[in-house]
């Protein structure tokens, strides 16, 4: 696919700051942001963390309960933002995707609810006092796509 | 016939991702796992963890040439002297890999080679082994000491190199820019039998973006990248030090004959494609296994499900690994 | 007009200050006279005779038509058998002018070597009085052997005939040296020339002498008479020479000549070999008898020196060669075409020495025109065409034909077989050098897939030879092609079918070819010798705006 994506750095330090506060555990949430006009292009904009979480060193599971009304307020700004994907951290581990993250993926395009058919996984390798390396992919047709 | 640059760099950029190889680059994968796994049982508390480094960790590999490559980092007690880990390391892996695979030391690294398999793929995994410099010293800022165990550019053999793997791949990081002409000097390098160093190349092209505020578009920002090394490479008192170890002068590695070629050919490329922008296809071929002969395909972007809107909710409960 | 002539020239010779006219100047044809110079640093006055020809003052036959002579001078640098100093001036077609020049350049040559006895620091070879043989030339070329003579050492010269000719108006004999015999006939010393020449047929043979000593006097003037020789040759030598007269007079040969090679060390180090015709029945020498020994003596008789030439690869390609990088390489050059036969004579005339060829093609009488093919052997298989032309340039080239199946068949029908594979790259990197001239993509794509440690270029050229492309490995298949779909404009629908369509070829000439391949010949010359980058070049040449021709460099 020749798609693009970009994140701002602050939204990026926000991410890794947030994943860094519960190493060794995992942690995670959703990517907000939109695509260009010819979709070619997707700019994160914003994150929402959950508000419900289960996590350890190498698992992580979110609840999506209680985002509807911030997601309904993102969408009315101009230009609309919208639910583009997930991240999560793998502490002291590579950015490479498990089978797990692979079927959640899938899980999630499937969804009668998700709109968008190529959603974004961001995986994120941190220590405990900062980043190793982040990794986008892109979900098309059960497969995940390095983001190159 | 003219062509468009910028696009025709994008298809060239396109044709050489990694994703092409997906199937190739898992088998890349298991093995280098399987040799990680293997290190770690072996040498359990004599190193930390394994990390992954060279252009695929980089975002800067291209499909037509690649390897991967492993730092193994080992305590500072583990072993009295460099060449004793080196040469340790190497036994190892030459007893455990031996039979299905090459194994031979390099200059900084412990090449693997595996033979053909019946795809005719051949697998190459390099092992960087380093050591901190002293104890728990790692844990703080990531150096190590890497043992020269061949001649590499100024540095004699049976040296030694201080750098920092993490800082290295730190420094490319979000450089999104810069990785692409990398990318391309790479292609540049690999289909023109070229053989600068891909790291000088790397830390040429950020220099290049952070002196000369290169912007523009991809052709634009190739042709900067490409006259700042000819107008630089060869001036005295040029330097390119290692984000590893700012005492590493990576410019050194170049005689000054080679600066000399380095910017000649930087000079004859930006010529003959002035002269004629169909001369970016001898020096930045598509690949051709992926060349897209149908546009439709790889113009496609996100997709949005028929129907549906963007407004998306996602599932309830969702578990990650 | 004869009196006006002498007239300026006594005028003009009066006024020069340091010159005074000892007997006036007279004669119809030549005018000569005597004049003695003299001048502050010089001690005493010197006198020369002068002699000044009718095409004075033009030069003729390249040669000064005005001579200073006395043989009182013959022991000092620069002074001719004859007495005449050797002076070299510039040219001016004013009489009174040219005599000021000529005299300026006496009076140098007495101040520099007369006064200063300068020698100079390049060896220059003795001067001999060359005559013929009963109205035959004769000339001798030799050239290094792997062998150090002793001094006094003789024995048997191996020589062929080479060619006759004429010189002058006289025939003239060319002989090459092959080797030299000891005293009994066993071969002691082969000649380094190409195999070819060294098994010239019309084998001929002739006797040598080799020499202590320098046979001349004042260091410059090789002896002209047998007598001076008496300190050089040894009684035995005498002795052999005798004998061998004897043998050539029982083979009924008596009358004819024998060569006669003298050979001396020269300050390089080089041996050089002056030759010496001998008549049979009549060789310098006489039979005495002492306390009751037959001895043999040397006589009191004129020498006939012929003409001999050291005509090694140094003295050979002594002015102006390629790059002895370049001449040194084991080339292959695959395909004789107009481009491959040009690279193939121009690296001969440039010092080359180790070359292999190979096509599968006979010159047809159309190939003449653009290729280094004569016309007069006929049709003739390329190769052998193009190996006698080489080999008739050169006496140090050896040249070999390759067996072209290697190319047309087992690189191709077997591509990709491993054991085939390995057997080609073995054989091509016997070579140093490799340039493809063949103009075929499928063997340059053959090529290219090889592991060749040799280094390997592929010349070729554009319809009616715009541009030469020069591609070196391992750049050469990707580079090549593209430059023909993409880059240049090869027009091929004007392509030349005079004798139907199985035989297109690009139209250009002779001209337009060899230019190009001179140019990247010079390019190439170049690269070895500076040990720059080899990098893929193209030189491109139109008519655009007046000739413009250019080197583009990838």
């Amino acid at each position: 696919m020749d798609v693009e994506v970009q994140i701002p750095e602050g939204l990026l330090n926000k991410i890794v700051n947030a994943g860094i506060k519960m190493y060794p555990k995992e942690y995670g949430g959703f990517l907000i942001g939109f695509y260009s006009e010819d979709f070619k292009i997707l700019h994160i904009t914003e994150t929402i963390l959950p508000s419900e979480y289960r996590n350890s060193k190498y698992s992580f599971e979110r609840s999506a309960k209680g985002i509807k009304g911030e997601l309904k307020r993102l969408y009315s700004l101009n230009p609309k933002q919208y639910y583009v994907g997930e991240w999560h951290t793998h502490p002291d581990n590579s950015t490479q995707f498990s089978m797990t993250d692979l079927n959640a993926m899938i899980e999630i395009t499937e969804y009668k609810t998700v709109g968008i058919s190529n959603p974004t996984l961001m995986i994120l390798s941190i220590n405990k006092s900062g980043l190793n390396d982040f990794e986008f992919y892109v979900y098309n047709d059960k497969k995940l796509l390095r983001y190159e | 016939m003219a062509i468009n640059k910028k696009e025709y760099l994008q298809e060239v950029l396109e044709t050489h991702k990694m994703s092409h190889v997906n199937s190739l680059l898992d088998k890349y994968r298991d093995k280098r796992k399987s040799i990680k796994e293997a290190l770690e049982d072996y040498y359990t508390d004599k190193i930390y963890s394994p990390l992954n480094s060279g252009s695929y960790a980089k975002h800067t590999a291209i499909n037509t040439k690649f390897d991967l490559d492993v730092v193994v980092p080992f305590k500072k007690k583990s072993f009295s002297t460099l060449e004793e880990m080196f040469d340790d390391v190497f036994d190892f892996l030459n007893d455990t890999y031996g039979t299905e695979a090459t194994v031979r030391k390099q200059k900084v690294s412990i090449g693997i080679i595996f033979y053909k398999d019946d795809d005719n793929h051949e697998i190459s995994i390099d092992i960087v082994p380093g050591r901190e410099l002293n104890e728990d010293q790692y844990n703080e800022d990531n150096k190590l000491n890497l043992y020269v165990n061949s001649k590499y550019g100024l540095l004699a053999e049976k040296t030694h190199l201080l750098t920092n793997i993490k800082a290295q791949i730190e420094h490319i990081k979000s450089k999104d820019n810069e990785r692409k002409i990398i990318r391309l000097l790479k292609i540049w390098k690999s289909s023109n039998n070229e053989d600068y160093k891909s790291f000088l190349m790397e830390l040429i092209t950020v220099k290049a973006f952070d002196k000369d505020n290169i912007s523009g578009n991809l052709w634009e920002m190739l042709e900067s990248t490409m006259e700042y090394i000819r107008d630089n490479i060869t001036k005295d008192g040029f330097t390119l030090s290692d984000p590893g170890n700012s005492g590493n002068n990576v410019a050194d590695t170049l005689e000054s004959w080679q600066k000399e070629n380095l910017s000649t050919k930087m000079k004859n490329m930006l010529d003959r494609i002035e002269d004629n922008s169909d001369n970016l296809k001898i020096y930045f071929p598509v690949n051709p296994d992926f060349k897209e002969e149908d546009n439709t395909k790889s113009n496609e972007g996100y997709g949005v499900k028929t129907g549906a809107s963007t407004f998306s909710v996602p599932t309830q409960n969702q578990r990650f690994g | 007009m004869r009196r006006n002539r002498l007239d300026i020239i006594e005028k003009a010779v009066e006024q020069i200050p340091y010159v005074n006219i000892k007997e006036p100047f007279s004669g119809d044809v030549n005018i000569e006279g005597k004049v003695s110079v003299e001048f502050e640093s010089l001690s005493e006055p010197l006198e020369f005779d002068v002699t000044i020809y009718p095409q004075y003052p033009f030069r003729t036959y390249d040669a000064e038509t005005i001579r200073f002579n006395n043989k009182d001078y013959l022991e000092y640098n620069h002074v001719m058998g004859d007495g005449t100093i050797c002076i070299h001036t510039s040219h001016n077609p004013d009489i009174s002018k040219k005599l000021l020049i000529d005299f300026e350049s006496l009076k140098n040559w007495i101040e520099k070597y007369y006064i200063n006895k300068k020698s100079d620091l390049h060896y220059e070879h003795l001067i001999t009085r060359e005559s013929d043989f009963k109205g035959i030339v004769t000339s001798y070329m030799f050239t290094d052997v792997d062998y150090t003579f002793n001094p006094n050492q003789f024995g048997f010269v191996n020589l062929s005939l080479l060619s006759e000719g004429k010189n002058g108006k006289k025939p003239i004999h060319n002989y090459l040296t092959k080797g030299f015999a000891d005293k009994f006939g066993k071969k002691i010393a082969i000649c380094k020339w190409s195999k070819i020449y060294n098994q010239l047929a019309r084998p001929n043979h002739g006797i040598f002498f080799y020499s202590e000593k320098q046979p001349a006097t004042h260091n410059r003037f090789a002896y002209s008479n047998w007598e001076e020789f008496i300190d050089v040759f040894t009684g035995d030598f005498l002795e052999f020479l005798h004998q061998c007269e004897k043998e050539y007079i029982k083979k009924k040969r008596r009358g004819e000549y024998v060569p006669f090679y003298i050979g001396y060390n020269i300050p390089n180090g080089e041996v050089h070999w002056l030759v010496a015709t001998l008549e049979i029945g009549n060789f310098p020498i006489e039979g005495t008898k002492e306390n009751q020994i037959w001895t043999s003596k040397l006589l009191n008789e004129n020498i006939k020196w012929a003409t001999s030439r050291n005509s090694s690869y140094k003295y050979f390609f002594g002015r102006g060669a390629f790059s002895s990088k370049l001449t040194k390489k084991r080339i292959l050059i695959i395909g004789v075409g107009a481009v491959g036969s040009n690279v193939a004579r121009t690296l001969v005339k440039c010092g080359c020495t180790k070359i292999d060829l190979t096509d599968y093609d006979v010159k047809e009488p159309e190939n003449v025109c653009r290729a280094e093919f004569q016309f007069a052997s006929g049709r003739t298989d390329k190769i052998e065409e193009m190996s006698n032309v080489l080999s008739q340039i050169s006496p140090f080239v050896n040249i070999h034909t390759v067996n072209q199946p290697y190319f047309e068949v087992i690189s191709k029908a077997l591509y990709g077989e491993n054991k085939a594979k390995s057997e080609l790259e073995d054989f091509l990197n016997s070579y140093d050098l490799i340039i493809d001239c063949s103009t075929d993509d499928d063997l340059m794509f053959v090529l290219d897939s090889l592991n060749l440690k040799s280094d390997h270029i592929n010349l070729s050229i554009t319809n009616h030879a715009k541009e030469l492309v020069c591609a070196f490995n391992p750049n050469t298949y990707d580079f090549v092609t593209k430059q023909y779909s993409e880059i240049l404009d090869n027009n091929i629908e004007d392509l030349y079918n005079p004798t139907g369509c199985w035989s297109p070829t690009f139209k250009a000439s002779y001209n337009d070819i060899s230019m190009l391949v001179q140019i990247a010949l010079k390019k190439i010359n170049d690269i070895y010798q500076s040990g720059s980058p080899k990098d893929n070049f193209i030189v491109k040449s139109d008519m655009d705006e007046g000739l413009n021709i250019k080197i583009i460099q990838y």
